[in-house]
């Protein structure tokens, strides 16, 4: 297996997965104590793993929301506006790592469902330590981070920030 | 681009009252009538301010103290957008802002700051659609060459009580130099006569040109040093001959250059003593191959991520349907409901298990992702704007092709050093080093041997900018504005005779170079201020502003929001009625019959703006603040009273300065 081959396998392993979707929902959470909308599981992959939009994401304050971080994409340092463009079609490509992921977070107990609502909560029982390696540890704050600025806006408003409807 | 204002809403100092709003109907001709001192001109100050202003020009006193954030309602194609902005206190303005965004969105009872100023244009900017490359294409560095803002844009919008009758300055905001300067600079995009895609390729041809200064200069040194080489290479000639590595068949001065290198060449390929290669000259060598490779490989990930973003741009691009000069994109929706119900059958998509034991559940979340989709269907399309992005991304692809193939020539380079250490012996120090150096100087001369590459690159370059000088050429964009103001001016003049102006059948000309009207006569162009009357002024202006917005319109792309706000354009006809008030120290009675030929000419406006508005139908909204009552403008098809203040009844009520 080449390198990057088994780089590929580490990301894009459903075990990882369901911790970045649990740590989503562990930042949406925060506010209100909201139960995260399925729809938004979706969009987290396809922002997490890319890599000029996570190398941002991570250098951008958690205290600064959803939109201050995109209009960084739009800034002439950064020039990403075509980024979010991008997003429907990574979402449908990420749709079976997130599908994955979230069924094996449902079955540990990381997620619970409210089918009624279309939302999860993460489990506050479940404790998840901090990754010892850092790439992955910085995956991780990051998806917090971004679960908890989404839990600020609407779906609404997260869908006119990126471009798309849910 | 359809932008209209919803509603205006004032939030209290005093936390006892709720917030007071205006509301607007869009599409239509609004009018809010009052007497003076009530609050109207505060209207156009109030929606610039929330839109981002740099400063806050709200009066003081009654309206400040009593309001501590104001807000505006704006209706997009995507949604509702409040914008609300915290007065400023004793700043000149404040950079606190909320935003609320939705289909129908729920006015909050108290405002607490979610964003900043900075960020609100920005999302602006993003909503208008407007190109992200800026117009300093020969990278003078000038702050009026800067990107086209949704800032400038203000200027189509707003016709305040200075503005309206101004003989001298035609467009809001462009009493200041700055202001001008940067307006006159974006108008031929803002006409659709420069394109984004123009402003790309002006761009282009700058590096093209840094781009062929450089190789020129690279040609240049190479011949120099050519010659230079070609007088070291005889010396060392002589010295090999000298230390017998030339025999004597090769003559004793070579007949001409090429005999000269192929001799010198022929002792560095053939193998001349036993080599010395030390464990360290191999690990050096080994070391920087490997640092090679491993830049090799980091720079190919970079382009083949590149590459992957270039063709998603480029698909974007062809995609888009594209309209004059810009693209829109329709939204995309993920609907992830009917991915779940697309799983397998037998399975829960979630869960993974027998559905027997879980379809009641499965079902239960399908209905309620059906009804958040349902729910949050916002907008139809974008205007997405990634052309810096697009020039950029194909820029990098260049340099970085271009340094791949530098690396990958070093790499092989010093994969044939290394080759060589192994082959070649050297068993005499001064040999070793003649022949060191001679293989460096063949190496100078194989690089000089690329100079005919290098002049078919300069080749290539000059038909580049040749082919691009055509496409940009700065006639055609003048040709292009020049079109685009004749069909202003032709609105402009259709309107004309409906107003009460002197000159009604004479040519009105918009002269972008002094942000004026000039009116055509017999044989010369008469600057607005050349003509006089008050009445001739409003006319101009109403009649040059209701044509560019008839022109912007017609373009479903152009980023200019379609409203137009205007500030007493009865002014100019109701000094008298003033002065009478002044004197009796009492209300003027607008209802009293106005059939005078003052009460005329108002109506006239009125009538005109309203003709703009329905035959848009819907497209366009106008917002009038004015003293002329409903006798003057009541029967106008399409008006619609927002409110009267007088008799006390103000923008701010009583009760909240108590």
């Amino acid at each position: 297996m080449s390198g990057l081959q088994r780089e590929y396998k580490n990301l894009y392993n459903p075990a990882l997965g369901s911790v970045i979707l649990y740590k989503f929902a562990e930042g949406y959470g925060q506010i209100e104590n909201k139960g995260t909308p399925l729809t938004l599981l979706y969009m987290v992959f396809p922002i997490l793993f890319q890599e000029q939009i996570f190398s941002l994401l991570a250098k951008t304050q958690s205290s600064s929301g959803l939109r201050k971080f995109i209009n960084k994409l739009y800034t002439k340092e950064n020039s990403l506006s075509d980024i979010t463009l991008s997003l429907p079609k990574r979402t449908e490509e990420f749709r079976n790592l997130t599908e994955r992921s979230l069924r094996m977070a449902l079955m540990t107990n990381l997620l619970v469902i409210s089918a009624k609502d279309g939302v999860v909560f993460q489990n506050p029982k479940k404790k998840i330590k901090p990754a010892s390696v850092k790439d992955v540890d910085e995956l991780l704050k990051g998806s917090r981070k971004l679960g908890k600025w989404c839990a600020q806006l609407t779906l609404f408003e997260i869908g006119n920030l990126l471009g798309l409807e849910f | 681009m359809f932008f209209q204002i919803k509603e205006i809403i004032l939030w209290p100092r005093n936390k006892n009252f709720q917030p007071k709003r205006i509301s607007f109907k869009l599409g239509a001709i609004n009018i809010v009538t009052g007497s003076s001192r009530t609050g109207k001109s505060a209207i156009i100050p109030i929606v610039d301010y929330c839109l981002g202003s740099e400063h806050c020009a709200i009066p003081v006193k009654t309206i400040r103290d009593a309001c501590e954030w104001f807000g505006v309602v704006i209706q997009t194609q995507n949604g509702e957008k409040l914008l609300a902005r915290k007065e400023p206190g004793d700043f000149q303005s404040t950079g606190e802002m909320f935003v609320l965004e939705g289909k129908n969105i729920q006015i909050p009872s108290t405002i607490k700051a979610n964003t900043n100023v900075t960020d609100v244009k920005i999302q602006l900017d993003h909503l208008a659609g407007l190109t992200n490359i800026d117009f300093d294409s020969q990278e003078i560095g000038s702050g009026f060459l800067g990107r086209p803002s949704f800032r400038d844009l203000n200027a189509f919008v707003f016709q305040p009580q200075n503005i309206i009758a101004n003989p001298d300055v035609l467009f809001y905001k462009a009493d200041t130099h700055a202001h001008r300067e940067k307006l006159k600079n974006i108008f031929p995009y803002v006409l659709g006569a420069v394109t984004p895609e123009t402003l790309a390729l002006m761009h282009e041809m700058t590096q093209l040109k840094k781009e062929l200064r450089k190789k020129q200069a690279e040609l240049q040194s190479i011949s120099s040093i050519s010659e230079r080489w070609v007088s070291e290479m005889k010396a060392k000639y002589s010295e090999a001959k000298e230390l017998g590595l030339l025999d004597i068949t090769f003559p004793q001065e070579p007949s001409d250059k090429d005999v000269m290198l192929n001799a010198l060449k022929s002792i560095v390929e053939v193998p001349q003593a036993s080599i010395k290669v030390t464990q360290d000259s191999i690990q050096d060598s080994v070391d920087e191959l490997a640092k090679l490779q491993q830049e090799e490989s980091a720079i190919s990930t970079t382009l083949i991520g590149l590459r992957r973003r270039f063709a998603e741009m480029s698909e974007l691009r062809k995609n888009a349907s594209s309209y004059k000069d810009s693209l829109k994109v329709q939204s995309q929706r993920l609907k992830v409901s009917a991915w779940l119900s697309e799983s397998e059958k037998e399975k829960c998509p979630i869960c993974g298990n027998d559905l027997s034991d879980s379809l009641e559940e499965l079902n239960d979340l399908l209905s309620s992702l059906s009804r958040v989709e349902k729910e949050e269907k916002a907008f139809e399309n974008i205007s997405p704007s990634f052309d810096r992005e697009y020039e950029k991304v194909r820029e990098d692809l260049r340099s970085l092709t271009e340094s791949f193939n530098g690396l990958q020539f070093r790499r092989v380079a010093l994969e044939k050093k290394s080759d060589k250490y192994k082959d070649r012996q050297y068993e005499i120090a001064r040999v070793e080093r003649f022949i060191g150096n001679l293989e460096k100087s063949v190496e100078i001369y194989e690089s000089l041997g690329t100079d005919s590459e290098l002049i078919n690159e300069v080749e290539i370059i000059k038909d580049r900018i040749e082919s691009l000088s055509k496409t940009i050429s700065e006639r055609d964009v003048k040709s292009k504005t020049s079109n685009s103001l004749n069909k202003i001016q032709q609105y402009a003049g259709r309107i004309l005779p409906n107003l009460d102006v002197e000159r009604p059948n004479d040519p009105v000309v918009l002269k972008i170079e002094d942000l004026a009207i000039q009116v055509q006569s017999n044989n010369r162009l008469d600057y607005l201020w050349e003509i006089g009357s008050g009445s001739n002024w409003l006319s101009y202006h109403i009649a040059v502003m209701l044509a560019l917005h008839q022109f912007f319109l017609e373009s479903k792309s152009n980023p200019v929001p379609s409203f137009l706000m205007i500030d007493q354009p009865s002014q100019v006809y109701f000094p008298k009625k003033l002065t009478e008030r002044s004197k009796s120290n009492q209300e003027v009675d607008y209802s009293k019959k106005f059939d005078d030929e003052d009460a005329l000419a108002v109506r006239k406006v009125f009538a005109a703006i309203a003709e703009a508005v329905n035959s848009s139908k819907g497209n366009f909204q106008a917002i009038i603040l004015d003293h002329a009552a409903e006798n003057i403008w009541g029967a106008i098809n399409g008006v619609y009273l927002v409110d009267e203040w007088r008799n006390g009844k103000k923008l701010v009520p009583e009760e909240w300065l108590l």
